[in-house]
């Protein structure tokens, strides 16, 4: 037993580099790995239902790597060149897929949007006018929980008051860990979600992207 | 696997996790570990129906409390945690730079304008090919637990 567990701590060892520590060395990096990981996500869903995907910069046109923030910001921030999806289906408007935005809600306050796909023409407007997208411009949000262990009631009792504020229809919970409390409450209050989503479970994988994939045809449909 | 391997082997992952720095991922479990694990009770309980003079009957209700982890499971959670964070990460990584096509990933924080971290392909697969073995490593050992 005691050299299984010494091979165990070699593996880890091995397998954690400098490399890797440098990435995964803190909450908030892995959150930031695991919400860029839902916006793929959401681009696949898009290309899969025939939207063509252009990379963008919001300096330069075309972009030549993902710049993204670290924490949540306004989509009119200058600070750095971020990057953002752009989402063209044949005979609708476009939209846009960004990461770590603030929308403005119902009651006119703030809210962050991990993961939001917004009209192209709200986000023009935005960047423009160096104001908010509005939540009803939302096509599709998703709030993005990394943990690595199980999820805590709080974050269910915080999306629903979330979804109170921008709309409940194609706003997500999404989470690479489980709560059957989580699961139970979302689903009592009739939000949507899902758990358990990683590269290592293709089955939960391939359902979300489904889900998405729903978001983006009922879209399509409302402008044909 | 005995509760004692399970606890030894508990505090030598625990140690190497603090090393490499994922102390915080190791608090998360710690946490967990102290909140126990949420379980449901049935109860038979009097029902507080103060308008009722006849006899009260009984109602079996289900309460919820929390359980303790058995070290076995305390592990299972710490293995668990290991393979979302390291292995499930870099995977997610991969992902991310396949969808795009695009060489690099770049986090950078609103209030500064520095770098705070990145990700490119090269990267994604030199750590793929060390987290595979440790997630078959992984998968293995839990079959023990």
């Amino acid at each position: 037993m005691a050299s299984d567990r010494q091979e165990l701590i070699n593996q880890i060892q091995l397998a954690i580099g400098p490399g890797v520590a440098a990435t995964l060395g803190n909450a908030a990096a892995v959150n930031d790995v695991f919400e860029a990981y839902v916006w793929a996500l959401v681009v696949e869903a898009a290309r899969n239902e025939g939207a063509t995907i252009s990379y963008r910069s919001i300096f330069n046109g075309t972009a030549s790597s993902l710049v993204f923030r670290t924490s949540l910001g306004a989509i009119f921030s200058i600070a750095n060149p971020y990057s953002y999806a752009r989402i063209a289906f044949p005979g609708c408007p476009n939209v846009e897929a960004h990461i770590g935005i603030f929308v403005s809600g119902r009651s006119g306050v703030q809210h962050e949007c991990d993961v939001a796909v917004i009209y192209q023409s709200e986000a023009d407007t935005c960047r423009q006018s160096q104001v908010h997208p509005r939540s009803s411009k939302l096509l599709l949000s998703v709030e993005c929980k990394f943990y690595s262990t199980n999820l805590r009631i709080d974050l269910a009792r915080s999306f629903l008051g979330l979804t109170e504020e921008i709309q409940q229809r194609d706003r997500f919970f999404v989470s690479n860990a489980a709560s059957d409390s989580v699961s139970k409450m979302l689903t009592t209050h009739d939000r949507s979600w899902e758990t358990q989503v990683s590269p290592l479970d293709q089955r939960l994988q391939n359902r979300l992207r489904g889900y998405f994939e729903t978001a983006f045809e009922h879209f399509k449909a409302r402008h044909r | 696997m005995n509760s004692e391997d399970a606890r030894r082997t508990f505090e030598a992952l625990s140690e190497t996790l603090e090393k490499v720095g994922l102390g915080w991922m190791l608090s998360q479990v710690r946490q967990e570990i102290a909140f126990g694990r949420a379980v449901t009770k049935t109860l038979s309980v009097v029902p507080e129906d103060f308008g009722v003079v006849e006899r009260q009957r009984r109602q079996r209700v289900r309460f919820v409390c929390a359980q303790e982890y058995t070290p076995q499971q305390q592990l299972a959670l710490l293995v668990d945690a290991i393979e979302q964070t390291v292995v499930g990460s870099i995977e997610m990584q991969s992902s991310v730079l396949d969808t795009a096509k695009l060489p690099v990933a770049r986090f950078f924080s609103d209030d500064g304008q520095h770098e705070q971290h990145s990700f490119t392909h090269d990267d994604v697969r030199a750590n793929k090919s060390s987290t595979h073995k440790l997630r078959r490593e992984l998968l293995e050992d839990a079959n023990g637990f």
